[in-house]
Parts: structure tokens; sequence; C-alpha cells
């Protein structure tokens, strides 16, 4: 049943969320919406996308594992480290993120034992959405299987109509949340609205087809096509930085003699460093095996092994390349190739 | 008609086997946009473009074609980077083909967003020295001067006789190019510092900056060591501090503000604050120019008894 939140009801509801939970929204910072830590009388920005994606509250760009030191007796200790112990909540958070948080499960919690330090941010958070009325101009979440109104991986999905916000809970703990608030029901005319926009906006979000690309892929590793493709590609990370399933990390302890921490910091396929062996050998010696691997693993190994592929079609990839290197037109070309 | 003639003559180049490679613009896949192309077909000449879109500098590619014989488009900011990389020896300019185009700037995507409030572009085209660009429910006409990159003010040309062509005249090239220094100097250290920091608390470490720049062609960064790790990982400000500034020194000298570093950034750094300053030390001090004549010594290996020395104490 979906409910109604009225636009003027909006502080009291993050208030209220704010108690119970570390809650995290859309601000704007500079230029830039960036998701950041809710404080009294702070407005959401709840047009467009977030810049960074919604990734980094659940897998920071840099996080300390523990710390550990030298005792006085000389014996080496570990120290966990302190931590909110309240749970996540996003608020207007895009479905495009959401379901990228979904994938990221698969890699961090279907294993065993599942990353504790990634389930932290994840037990018990709450992932409050928002239906995009406007896709980007680099949108294409219905190309793989997303939707402006998405609801995997949300607990709750908010659509703006007239006046407020139509609520509809799409999950066990957010039907829970929302009869704890006791919203009131929607009007069926504000349910209609909702539904319309909903529909408006999945057809601006489509785009490739990406359909038996796995299989496509699996056969292609000496495809003369990984030899062009990189060319452009400078080998920055920054497509890998802001891409919401991009997981690739590095663990390093820093410190000085009798103590230091362990830290996991992002790391990135497209950089040399990443696969450079002990040895000196790098078994991915340029661009081409980089640019490879980094589509291969969004859209081959990670779809054989989970089933989707890696990419939510958020977009911000192509914004953010500094060479206009659009992976649309990389996967229109692969869909193309005999 | 400038992109007509640039067509033809990489059409040219390539069917008459002048070069191997064209490298060049073609049209992006966003508004205002360009990307860069490889052509080996002469076919492929019809999609090249030019104008205020064309942002990379594409001397930064050159090293990957050892080999090959490359024709390349310059504007005036790419052709300073390449009398760089031949006097450093990194480019052999036998076999490269310059064609240098003339340029009235390139679009700032930083400054246009903040002239249009963050408003998405979703249609746009040149004409003439003005940006049309439109939105959802909105068109806006933007005069390029106000959102042409900062690096562009007081653009110099190289000597003539690095191109093997020039297309049309370059145009003279308006405002002072040290304003921002100069402003940025009127401010007290405590404010450069909170500015610097700001600035350097927003890096990611994606390193786009390192790797659009022609001068960054260390085929192992100092950031990229691990034994020892001369800079750390996290995302503490001091880290991408470290970086930037053994970067700037790195490149001083050498460092010909075509501003494809801070083009690149996702995070809008403004990385001139740092480049900009040292460039202008190493003219007021040595009275050195990097970029401008193919036949001058690089700054470090130009020693003259006379140089200033008095920070030797």
């Amino acid at each position: 049943m979906a409910r109604f939140i009225p636009e003027a009801e909006l502080e009291s509801v993050l208030s209220r969320l704010a108690g119970p939970y570390r809650l995290y929204l859309p601000l704007l910072k500079g230029d830039q919406v960036e998701f950041g830590p809710w404080s009294e009388g702070e407005r959401p920005v709840l047009e467009g996308n977030a810049y960074g994606a919604a990734k980094q509250l659940f897998f920071p760009r840099s996080e300390i594992l523990f710390s550990f030191s030298t005792g006085p007796d000389g014996r080496p200790g570990i120290d966990e480290v302190g931590r909110d112990p309240r749970p996540l909540a996003v608020f207007g958070i895009r479905p495009c993120d959401a379901r990228s948080v979904k994938l990221l499960d698969n890699v961090f919690l279907r294993q065993d034992p599942p990353d504790s330090i990634y389930l932290s941010h994840r037990q018990g958070s709450l992932l409050i959405g928002l239906a995009c009325d406007h896709p980007g101009r680099s949108c294409f979440c219905g190309s793989l299987g997303g939707s402006p109104a998405g609801t995997e991986g949300l607990d709750l999905l908010l659509t703006a109509v007239d006046g407020g916000f139509t609520v509809d809970p799409v999950s066990e703990a957010g039907r829970e949340y929302a009869s704890g608030e006791g919203w009131p029901e929607a009007s069926a005319a504000q349910v209609a609205q909702a539904r319309a926009a909903h529909g408006a906006a999945a057809a601006q979000a489509a785009g490739v087809d990406t359909s038996g690309l796995a299989e496509k892929l699996e056969r292609m590793f000496d495809h003369e096509f990984w030899a062009r493709l990189h060319e452009k590609c400078l080998g920055c990370a920054a497509c890998t930085f802001f891409c919401p399933t991009c997981h690739c990390f590095d663990v390093v302890d820093e410190g000085k003699p009798g103590s230091g921490i362990r830290l996991r910091n992002w790391d990135s396929c497209m950089f040399p460093l990443f696969t450079l062996h002990t040895s000196g050998h790098n078994p991915r010696m340029s661009g081409k095996e980089r640019m490879r691997q980094r589509v291969m693993h969004k859209f081959c190994y990670y779809p054989l092994r989970f089933g989707p592929p890696a990419c939510v079609g958020c977009g911000r990839c192509i914004e953010v390349c500094p060479v206009n290197l659009d992976i649309r037109l990389v996967l229109a070309e692969l869909g193309g190739l005999a | 008609m400038l992109e007509g003639l640039l067509r033809e003559e990489a059409a040219r180049l390539l069917r008459e086997k002048a070069v191997d490679v064209f490298v060049g613009y073609g049209p992006g896949s966003l508004p205002l946009r360009s990307t860069p192309v490889f052509l080996r077909d002469p076919a492929g000449a019809d999609s090249l473009v030019l104008g205020p879109t064309c942002e990379n500098n594409l001397t930064r590619y050159l090293s990957r074609f050892p080999k090959e014989r490359v024709g390349v488009v310059v504007k005036a900011c790419d052709a300073r980077a390449l009398v760089e990389l031949c006097r450093e020896n990194q480019v052999d300019r036998k076999r490269i083909h310059v064609v240098g185009v003339p340029c009235l700037g390139v679009i700032s995507r930083q400054r246009l967003d903040q002239k249009l409030g963050g408003r998405e572009v979703t249609g746009g085209s040149i004409l003439g020295d003005q940006v049309v660009c439109s939105g959802h429910g909105w068109e806006a006409n933007i005069p390029l001067a106000e959102v042409v990159h900062p690096s562009c003010a007081g653009c110099r040309l190289p000597q003539r006789d690095l191109f093997d062509v020039f297309l049309g005249e370059d145009p003279a090239k308006e405002g002072s190019p040290y304003a921002e220094v100069e402003a940025w100097e009127l401010q007290d250290a405590d404010q450069r510092y909170q500015r610097f920091s700001r600035e350097m608390e927003k890096c990611l470490r994606c390193y786009a900056c390192r790797q659009a720049c022609p001068a960054c062609y260390c085929p192992e960064c100092f950031v990229d060591r691990s034994q020892p790790a001369w800079v750390g990982g996290s995302d503490d400000a001091s880290e991408a501090m470290v970086f930037h500034l053994v970067r700037t020194m790195h490149v001083a000298g050498r460092c010909v503000d075509c501003g494809a570093c801070v083009r690149a950034c996702p995070q809008g750094i403004d990385l001139r604050i740092l480049t900009k300053r040292v460039e202008r030390d190493a003219r007021a001090l040595f009275d050195f120019e990097p970029g401008l004549d193919p036949g001058h010594k690089t700054l470090p290996g130009s020693f003259r008894p006379d140089d200033p020395d008095d920070f030797i104490k």
C-alpha cells in the first residue's frame, strides 16, 4: 500500500530517521551533490544524481580495518576500530545506486566468511530511494535490467508528486519502518501520478541491448577489438572510482615502529600497479589488457558468476572520463560484432 | 571551413601513406564534447572535428606509437607541449607530421557548469563565439569567452618552424596569464594554505591529471613505487599534497600550462594554483619560458653562471 509524505513533513521524517540511524543523504558540497551526513536543517538535493556513487558509504575510499601495536610487555596486540554502532540509512538514493549495493552484496557477502567490515556497514541498513523523474543524459539503467523506478536493493521507494512524495515500501524492513511512521495512505490520484512518472522516465533510460553479451565476451578474449578500444584511454581511474559497482581494493599497512594500521583503499584495474607481481612481471602489461579486464569483469566474469552484469547504467563513468570514452558506445559496438 | 581543410589534409596524409596513423578529434557522445580518434583509413577523415570542445592534449598519445609515423592535430597549447617532448627526446620529431590548428580557447566544463548553475546540458553547439546550449525546458547562449578554460588566457603559439602545416591563423589571445597567480599572492599564507587544503581534500588520487599531462611520461611514477612507498594510499589530504607538490616540482620549467590536467580532473581541483606559480617562478628567476622555442635547452639543462642562487644559504 502506497503512503504519502507531504513536502512539509520531510524535515521531521529525516529528523526521526537520524536518531536510530546514521543518516546520509545527497547534499550540495561546493559545486557538487555528494552523499553526506545529515544535520538539523540541512536540505537534501533531490534533483539529479549524486556526483559520487553511494557505494562509498558501504565501501569507503579508504578505511582502517584494524590497528596494531606492540604492548609494554613486548607482545603484539590488535585493536578493533571503534565504529558508530547505529545502522546506516541512506535517503534519496537513486534506484541505480541501490541496485549497485545489491551487486556489491554478491561480492562481499555471498562468500564464506562474508566480509565483516562491509557487513558492519550493510547490516540493518535502510535504503530509502527516490525514483528518477528526469533520467540524466548519460543514464542507461534500462539497458541493464534496472529502471528509474526500480526497487532492487531498496527498502522504500519515494516518488515526487504534487505536494510531497508517495512512499512504496518494497522490503520487509521498509514495510516495518513505514508502519512505525504512520504515514497516511496515498490518494488514488497521487498513486496514479507516481505511476505515470515511472512510465515516462523508463522510456528515457533505455538504449543499448546487452542480452547474450556475457557469453559472447567469453569467446572474445583474443579479439582485435581490444587493441582499438583502449587507444584513447589515458589509464586513469576516474571511471572505476566513480563506478558504483567497481569494488577492487588494496590492503596496505601504514605505521611506525611499534604501531600501525591496516587500511583498505580503493584500487583500480586501470592502474599498472594493480597487477604488478613482486618479480617485476606484469600480466596486464598495457592499456589493452587493462581495459579488456574492466569490460570483461563487468559484462562477462561477473554476470557468469552472479547473473546480472556489474553495471547499473548510472552513467557516471561517461560523465567523468577525461577523453569521453563512452561505455554505451563500447557496448553497442560489442553488440554489433559478429 | 577549417574542419574541411583538416579533413583534406588528414585524408591526403593517410592516402599518400605519409603517416600510418592520424590522431585528431572526433565528435563526442555528450553535448559540447569531442573525443580523441586514431585514424588509419582516409575514409575516417570526414569525421574529424575542430573547435572549443577539443579539450584534450593529443601529444600525450605520441609516445604510444614508437615505430609508426603519426599525424597529429595540435592547438597552440598542445604545440608548446610538443616542443618540450621533442626537446626531452620523448618524441622523434621526424616521425611526426604536425598539423597546427587555430584555437579560440577550449571550453572549461567546470566554468560552463558554474555558469549554468549545475543545470544539465542535453544539447549544445558552437555558433561563432557563442556556446549555444539547452536542457530540460531551457536554452542559453553563452559567450565562449566567458567559459573558456583559464589556461587559455594569454596562450601563445610556438615558433612556426615546429609545424609541418598550419591551417589558418591563430587568433591573438587576450588576458594576463598570471592574473590568477597575482590574485592568489594577495592572500596571506593562512588563506593560501586553506585554499590549497580544500583543493587537496577533493583529490581521489585517480591520477587523471598525471595521465592527461604530456610532461608526465615517467614509465613509473614515484607514487607507484611500493618499495619504498613514498606516498600512502589513505584518503588523508596530506598524501594528496605530497603527490601534487612533487608532481608540480617535477614539471617545473616543463609545464606549458596546456590545462589538460585541470580539465581531466573529475573533482574540479584547480591544480594551476601550483603549476602556474612555478611556471612564473621559472620565468622570473631564470627568464625561462618552456614550449615556445624548439631550439632552446631545458631549464635544468641550461645552467648559466649568473643564475640566481640567493636561495642557497
